[in-house]
């Protein structure tokens, strides 16, 4: 763990902003879908968790806290944003996108997709391809039963499915 | 390639493209941290007894060992804090709010203690209102009181009906750190207040331009302190206010600091 000047709870916080702030911002943009939401969103899972953690964590333990965190801000904002969707029709977005690039064009598709996505399918996709976590793991981190999860994998693949298939010109079979 | 690993590289791609690197300021992080911790080590027995109680320069009251300085506070918190962990961060919306329970919350007065960085909005969530201070943009050195008034509105689109654990409790601050502050209790007790959009509630308001010291636990203070030096200080408001459509969250609301320069008496 990198050295800090801080003792305690605080120099795991600090180490772990330096050696792992960008992935976890990498994780929380793929939750929710915008930068700034998702700096906002480490923040908040970084001061959810290091306002309760004891010290004598390692770093890896309070980073795990630290996802589940983001994840359970994720969701629970995903619950109360029916003000956030009254001025969603506000917010700025580009039509359309010139360019002839292929890596930009998938970046959208991709974004797109998970923006088709229910905020708990959503988790599920990132956590279980993203973060490769298994079914029980997703459950734990999300709180919810196992089922559960397997429904919402389910429901998601079949949104997915269908604009992979376009996308790759073939059929999207996640059994496969 | 497997459809898994196609979508999990198509994942990584879009994570390292689209999210920016991101400079944490760690220490607002820490001090954000702190506050959400200092429930804790009040609920975990540190203190025999905690009255939550408004300020406002009212009355005059010892602080009888209230809180210990913050790295006992990390410690001591730390003993309380492992079931709540374990038990379900999943559970913890990490939205910002304090949801530990009103008796648990350290009173306002005692969140800019002395020698600390003062809190700012940025440290606290938004919940739809505003405070700010409203005191002379200059003010003489001495032991006079200098009066004031602290405002509160409802900066949102809908009706805030909220209790005020207090009248708000003032902090000045040089450079950065906390100076003096609120540390004396009101005979008044928390109070109901209904803002409509756009709605205004204003409270008088005092600092004492006074020298506090770290050790602003446990003493009767501004009877003992020295007058600050003249200069340029910061002066802010905070309040705990508990929204009626929430009551089990408690959060601090901070005002932006403004300016009070302290100069020689004249005459």
């Amino acid at each position: 763990m990198q050295e800090t000047a801080r003792a305690g709870w605080e120099g795991v916080l600090e180490a772990l902003v330096a050696e792992r702030g960008d992935a976890l911002v990498r994780y929380a943009y793929l939750l929710c879908g915008d930068p700034d939401d998702a700096a906002d969103l480490v923040q908040s899972g970084l001061v959810a968790t290091f306002g309760r953690l004891r010290n004598g964590f390692a770093l890896e333990r309070a980073e795990s806290y630290v996802r589940r965190a983001i994840a359970s801000a994720y969701l629970d904002r995903g619950r109360r944003a029916t003000r956030w969707r009254r001025i969603a029709h506000l917010q700025a977005r580009p039509e359309s996108v010139d360019s002839s690039d292929r890596s930009v064009d998938l970046h959208l598709d991709v974004r797109a997709q998970l923006d088709a996505l229910s905020p708990r399918e959503r988790a599920c996709i990132v956590l279980r391809y993203y973060e490769d976590l298994k079914v029980d793991d997703i459950a734990d981190r999300l709180g919810i039963s196992a089922g559960a999860v397997k429904r919402y994998l389910s429901d998601a693949h079949v949104k997915l499915a269908d604009a992979l298939a376009r996308q790759e010109g073939d059929v999207y079979d996640p059994a496969r | 390639m497997t459809p898994h690993d196609d979508l999990a590289a198509r994942l990584t791609e879009e994570a390292e493209r689209a999210a920016p690197h991101t400079p944490f300021d760690v220490d607002s992080l820490v001090r954000r941290s702190r506050v959400r911790r200092r429930p804790a080590l009040l609920g975990a027995g540190v203190l025999a007894t905690v009255v939550i109680v408004g300020i406002g320069g009212l009355g005059v009251g010892a602080l009888s060992g209230l809180v210990p300085n913050d790295l006992t506070a990390a410690d001591s918190a730390s003993l309380a804090e492992e079931p709540a962990m374990e038990q379900g961060g999943a559970g913890d919306t990490g939205g910002g709010t304090m949801a530990d329970g009103d008796s648990a919350l350290a009173p306002d007065w005692l969140q800019n203690r002395c020698g600390s960085s003062p809190l700012t909005p940025a440290d606290v969530p938004d919940i739809g209102l505003r405070l700010e201070v409203d005191f002379p943009a200059v003010a003489p050195t001495g032991t006079g009181v200098i009066s004031g008034t602290v405002r509160i509105t409802n900066t949102g689109e809908e009706p805030v009906s909220a209790l005020l654990s207090a009248t708000p409790a003032i902090t000045l601050a040089s450079q950065g750190v906390t100076v003096w502050h609120t540390s004396v209790r009101s005979d008044r007790g928390p109070e109901a207040i209904a803002l409509d959009p756009g709605d205004s509630r204003s409270f008088e308001a005092e600092l004492h331009p006074l020298a506090c010291t770290t050790d602003d636990e446990g003493r009767a203070v501004d009877a003992e302190l020295d007058p600050l030096r003249p200069g340029d200080y910061a002066v802010s408001a905070i309040l705990d206010v508990t929204l009626d459509d929430d009551p089990a969250a408690r959060v601090p609301l901070v005002s932006e600091p403004e300016p009070l320069r302290l100069a020689e008496p004249t005459g």
